[in-house]
C-alpha cells in the first residue's frame, strides 16, 4: 500500500510538469499583455514597455520559464502582476469561498442525487423511477448560471431571505457565510446531482441483478436491508468516481457561479486573471487545479479499497 | 501688474466655464442627486463597483477605478467643481501665475494631516510631483518644459517652465492618473512601483483590502475639510457615511439583483436595457452620469489604406451616428450626437468647429473621396471587442455603413487585452474603436497626442496645440483650439462618433448620491427611517 503510495505521488512531477510547460507556453502565446491592463486604456506604447522591461516580460520566453520553474519548485508561485501579492497568498486568500462551496455544492449533489438514483432503481420502470430521472435530466440541462440567477430572483429580490450576492468569511460570521452560500451551492450542487443520480440508478440496476442480492432477499430480509446494506455499498464504486471528479471540478472551475454570486473564490480569479493577462497567477492556478486534481483522483482509488474490501492496492 | 491680470482673467475664466445642463432631471447644480439635507453621520455605504482596480496608486495608471477608489484616501493639490470649474483643494488658493506663465507659486494649506498623524509639508508634495511626473502619463504634456520644482518654504511649492504652461492647472485638478499627494517617505520607498502603503490626507483612510471583495474605507475623523460648500467634487467634504465598502461586481446583473435586494446602496454602470428597469422601479434611482466619454475610432496613419487622408476622410462622410450610439447606448438618455471633442458641460472648451464635416452621413461623397484616393477594395481590418459590449455593437453598424460606400470592413474581435495588444503593432489594424474620457483640457484627450494609437503627425496639431499650451487662460486658449478641431475634422485622425454618458443606481434612501462621471461619496449617505 505505502509502495503504490508513493509511486503515486512520485507520479504525480511528471504530470505537474507536463501540466507546467502546456500551461506557460499557451499563455505567453495568448495575445494581450498585462502592462496594459494594469496602466489602463489610455496608456502610451512606452510606459507599456517600461511596466514590461520592469516586470521582466520582455525577456526570452524560456528564460522567463526557468525562472519560474526554478521560483515554482521552491513553492513559490511568483507575485500578481495586477494584484501585487505572491500568488499563493492570492489563491489562499480564495481557498475559502471555494473550499466551503464545494462541500455545500457536494452534499448537496450527493444528498440529493445518491437517494435519487437508489429510489430510481428500486422502482424500476415505475412512475418513481421517471420522476427521478426527468429530474436528473432537468439537473443536467438547466446551466446552473441559470438556476443561479433565478434563484437570486426568487429567494434575493422577490422574496428577500437569501443574500442576492457577496460572501462573508467564517471567521467574521459563520452563519452569515452559510447564508451567502446556500443559492450557489444549491445551483451548483443540483446539476451534479442529476449526474450522481444517473450513475449511482445505472449502478444499482446493475447490482440488483447479482445473485447475492437475490440469495440476500431469499434469505428474508427486508428489501430496505437488501438495497442499503447489500446494494448500495457494491453500487458506490462507480458512483464514488463520478463523485470524485465532481469536487474536481467544482473546487476548479465554479467560475460563472462564482462570477454570478460574486463569490470571491478561485475561479473568479482564474477568470478575471485571464482576462487580466496576469501570467503568475493564470499559471499559478492552473497548476494548483491540476494538482488538486491529481489528488482527489488518488483519494478517491483509496476509498475503493476501503469501500470494497477486494480491491487491494500493491 | 501682469501678475495681477492673471490672475484675474485666470478667475474670469473659471467663472466663465458654466455648465450647460447637466445631469438627469434629478439632478442638481452641485453634481449630486440632492443637495444637503439632514445628513445623519454613521451607517455604512457599501458600492457596487464594475472591477477590482489594479492598484489605487493614482500616480501609475490610467484606468479610472483606481482613483475613483484612490481620491476618497488621497487628494490633488487642485480639483473641479460641477461645472469643471477648477477649486484649490489641498492648495490654499490658484497658483500665482509669474514671468508670461513660466512660474507658477502654489501656496498649500496649513495643518493638513495625513492619516499617519504627520503634518503636509512642501517636501511630501515635492516629492509627490516629481514621483508623478516621473510615472504619470498625465504628466507628460501638462510637465513638459519643466526646468524645476522647489519649496522655497514649507508650505509653499513652485514649478518654473522654460515656456509659458497653460495646462499646468488643468493637469493638476484631473483625478484620473492625477496628483496625489503622498507622504515624503512613501514616495522614497516606492519611487517606481505601486505604493502598497496608503496614506492620505482624504476624509476617508483604508482600513481593509481584500482583493475582489471590498476595499473598506472608514471615516478619518482629523480630516481637514475645505469650507466652500461642496460643488462636485470640490468644496467641503462631509464624510457622512462612518464607513464605505467599495465592492468589485464585474456582472452587471449581479449588481443590479444586489440593489434590488439591498446588499448593496449604489450600483455602478448599468446596461440600457437595465437602466429602463430601474426607471420603473419605485425603490430605486436611476441615475444618468454625465459626462463621462466620447466613442471615438481611431485610423493607423503609419501603414495601410488610413495612410491616405482621403480615405480617412471618406470614412468620416459615410458616418452617420445616430444608428451607431442607438445600437451600442439604447436608450436616448445615454448618449448626444455632438460634433464637439470637449464636452458640453465644459463651457469654453465647447465648439462646434468642423461641425460640416460632422454626421455627414454621405454616400457619394463617400464613394466619391475613395475613387480619388485610388482605394481598390484593400481588406480594412476593424479591431473591436465584445468586452465592453458598446464597442463590439457600434464597430458592427459603423462597418456596415463603410461597406455601403465600398470599404472592404473586416471586424477582428477578441477580448479587450488582445485588442491593446494589438493596436500597438501598426500591421495589426486599421481601425480600432474605444472611448476618449472626459478632460480638463483637450490638449490631455488621449486622442489628440502624437502618441496616441494612430500616430497623427500634422505640424500643424504642433502648433496650434503649443498656442494652446501657452494661453494661460481657458477662454483665450479656446479659440486655437476651435482650429484645432477645425483641423481634426479635416485630416480625420481618428472621427469621434458621439459623447455617451454612464448610469447609476442607487437605493431611494441614498441622498446627495453624484451625478457626474466620477464617483465622489465623501458626502453621500443613507437617510435613517
Amino acid at each position: 500500500m505505502l509502495q503504490y503510495l508513493s509511486r503515486r505521488v512520485l507520479s504525480l512531477i511528471p504530470t505537474l510538469f507536463v501540466v507546467a510547460v502546456v500551461v506557460f507556453t499557451l499563455v505567453h502565446m495568448t495575445p494581450g499583455d498585462p502592462a496594459a491592463a494594469m496602466l489602463g486604456p489610455e496608456a502610451t506604447q512606452e510606459q507599456i514597455q517600461k511596466v514590461r522591461n520592469d516586470l521582466g516580460l520582455n525577456e526570452p520566453i524560456p528564460t522567463q520559464f526557468v525562472k519560474w520553474v526554478g521560483r515554482a519548485v521552491t513553492g513559490n508561485l511568483g507575485t500578481s502582476i495586477f494584484l501585487s501579492q505572491p500568488v499563493t497568498a492570492a489563491i489562499g486568500q480564495r481557498v475559502e469561498p471555494t473550499g466551503l462551496l464545494t462541500l455545500l455544492a457536494t452534499v448537496i449533489a450527493v444528498g440529493l442525487g445518491v437517494p435519487a438514483g437508489v429510489i430510481a432503481a428500486s422502482r424500476h420502470n415505475q412512475l418513481g423511477d421517471r420522476v427521478m430521472m426527468i429530474l436528473a435530466l432537468l439537473g443536467l440541462s438547466v446551466p446552473s448560471f441559470w438556476l443561479g440567477l433565478n434563484l437570486i430572483l426568487l429567494f434575493g429580490v422577490r422574496m428577500p431571505i437569501l443574500p442576492a450576492a457577496g460572501y462573508t468569511s467564517l471567521a467574521e460570521d459563520p452563519l452569515d457565510a452559510l447564508r451567502h452560500l446556500i443559492l450557489p451551492a444549491f445551483s451548483l450542487g443540483f446539476a451534479q446531482a442529476g449526474l450522481i443520480a444517473r450513475m449511482a440508478r445505472s449502478a444499482m440496476l446493475d447490482v440488483m441483478r447479482q445473485d447475492y442480492m437475490r440469495t440476500a432477499r431469499a434469505k428474508g430480509l427486508a428489501q430496505r436491508l437488501v438495497i442499503y446494506r447489500h446494494g448500495l455499498r457494491n453500487a458506490l464504486i462507480p458512483t464514488l468516481t463520478v463523485i470524485g471528479l465532481t469536487i474536481s471540478t467544482l473546487a476548479g472551475g465554479a467560475v460563472v457561479t462564482e462570477t454570478v454570486f460574486n463569490l470571491p473564490g478561485a475561479g473568479r480569479l482564474l477568470l478575471q486573471s485571464v482576462l487580466r493577462r496576469d501570467y503568475p497567477v493564470i499559471q499559478g492556478a492552473v497548476l494548483c487545479v491540476a494538482l488538486l486534481y491529481a489528488v482527489v483522483n488518488l483519494v478517491v482509488d483509496l476509498a475503493y479499497a476501503w469501500i470494497d474490501p477486494r480491491v487491494r492496492y500493491a | 501688474m501682469r501678475n495681477h491680470w492673471l490672475m484675474g482673467a485666470t478667475a474670469l475664466a473659471l467663472s466663465l466655464s458654466l455648465v450647460a445642463g447637466c445631469g438627469s432631471k434629478s439632478t442638481t447644480s452641485t453634481g449630486t442627486t440632492t443637495t444637503g439635507g439632514a445628513a445623519q453621520k454613521g451607517g455604512v455605504l457599501k458600492v457596487a463597483i464594475v472591477g477590482e482596480p489594479p492598484t489605487i496608486d493614482m500616480h501609475t495608471t490610467t484606468a479610472t477605478l483606481a482613483f475613483e477608489v484612490g481620491w476618497h484616501i488621497f487628494e490633488t493639490l487642485y480639483t473641479y467643481t460641477a461645472d469643471y470649474g477648477i477649486q484649490p483643494m489641498l492648495a490654499e488658493t490658484l497658483p500665482e501665475v509669474k514671468a508670461d506663465g513660466k512660474i507658477y507659486v502654489i501656496k498649500l494649506r496649513q495643518g493638513v494631516p495625513f492619516h499617519n498623524g504627520k503634518v503636509m509639508t512642501s517636501d511630501d508634495v515635492v516629492a509627490s510631483i516629481n514621483r508623478w511626473n516621473k510615472l504619470a502619463q498625465n504628466a507628460k504634456g501638462a510637465m513638459a518644459g519643466l526646468k524645476a520644482v522647489t519649496a522655497p518654504d514649507k508650505n509653499t511649492v513652485q514649478f518654473e517652465f522654460d515656456k509659458p504652461n497653460g495646462t499646468l492647472l488643468a493637469a493638476l485638478a484631473t483625478p484620473g492618473n492625477g496628483l496625489a499627494i503622498y507622504p515624503k517617505e512613501i514616495c522614497d520607498k516606492y519611487p517606481d512601483k505601486p505604493i502598497q502603503e496608503f496614506i492620505g490626507t482624504g476624509p476617508y483612510k483604508l482600513i481593509e483590502h481584500v482583493p475582489d471583495r471590498y476595499y473598506k474605507l472608514q471615516r478619518f475623523d482629523q480630516y481637514a475639510s475645505r469650507s466652500e460648500e461642496p460643488n462636485g467634487p470640490g468644496g467641503k467634504k462631509l464624510a457622512v457615511a462612518d464607513e464605505i465598502q467599495f465592492i468589485p461586481v464585474p456582472d452587471t446583473n449581479t449588481r443590479l439583483s444586489g440593489l434590488e435586494s439591498g446588499e448593496y446602496d449604489v450600483a455602478a454602470l448599468l446596461s440600457g436595457s437595465q437602466y429602463q428597469s430601474v426607471k420603473n422601479d419605485s425603490s430605486l434611482q436611476a441615475i444618468v452620469v454625465k459626462p463621462i466619454s466620447h466613442l471615438n475610432v481611431s485610423f493607423n496613419m503609419k501603414q495601410g489604406p488610413f495612410t491616405n487622408k482621403l480615405v480617412r476622410q471618406a470614412a468620416l462622410a459615410i458616418m452617420d451616428p445616430e444608428p451607431i450610439m442607438s445600437a451600442a447606448f439604447g436608450d436616448k438618455d445615454l448618449y448626444r450626437i455632438d460634433p464637439s471633442l470637449m464636452q458640453k458641460e465644459q463651457g469654453v472648451w465647447w465648439t462646434d468647429a468642423g461641425k460640416e464635416n460632422y454626421n455627414q452621413h454621405n454616400v457619394a461623397k463617400a464613394k466619391q473621396l475613395l475613387q480619388q484616393a485610388g482605394y481598390k477594395g484593400e481588406k480594412i481590418r476593424y479591431l473591436a471587442t465584445k468586452e465592453y459590449d458598446y464597442n463590439y455593437k457600434a464597430a458592427l453598424v459603423y462597418a456596415d455603413q463603410m461597406k455601403a460606400a465600398g470599404f472592404n470592413v473586416e471586424l477582428v474581435v477578441s477580448d479587450w487585452a488582445t485588442l491593446v495588444n494589438n493596436r500597438a503593432k501598426p500591421d495589426a489594424w486599421d481601425m480600432f474603436g474605444t472611448g476618449i474620457s472626459v478632460k480638463n483640457n483637450p490638449l490631455l484627450l488621449a486622442s489628440m497626442g502624437d502618441k496616441w494609437f494612430g500616430w497623427w503627425s500634422n505640424p500643424q496639431r504642433d502648433q496650434l496645440a503649443q498656442q494652446i499650451a501657452g494661453e494661460l487662460v481657458d477662454a483665450q486658449a479656446a479659440k486655437p483650439w476651435a482650429e484645432l478641431q477645425k483641423l481634426y475634422y479635416e485630416d480625420v485622425p481618428s472621427v469621434k462618433i458621439g459623447d455617451y454618458f454612464g448610469t447609476r443606481a442607487a437605493r431611494k434612501n441614498v441622498k446627495n448620491v453624484p451625478t457626474m462621471g466620477e464617483y465622489y461619496f465623501w458626502n453621500t449617505y443613507v437617510e435613517k427611517k
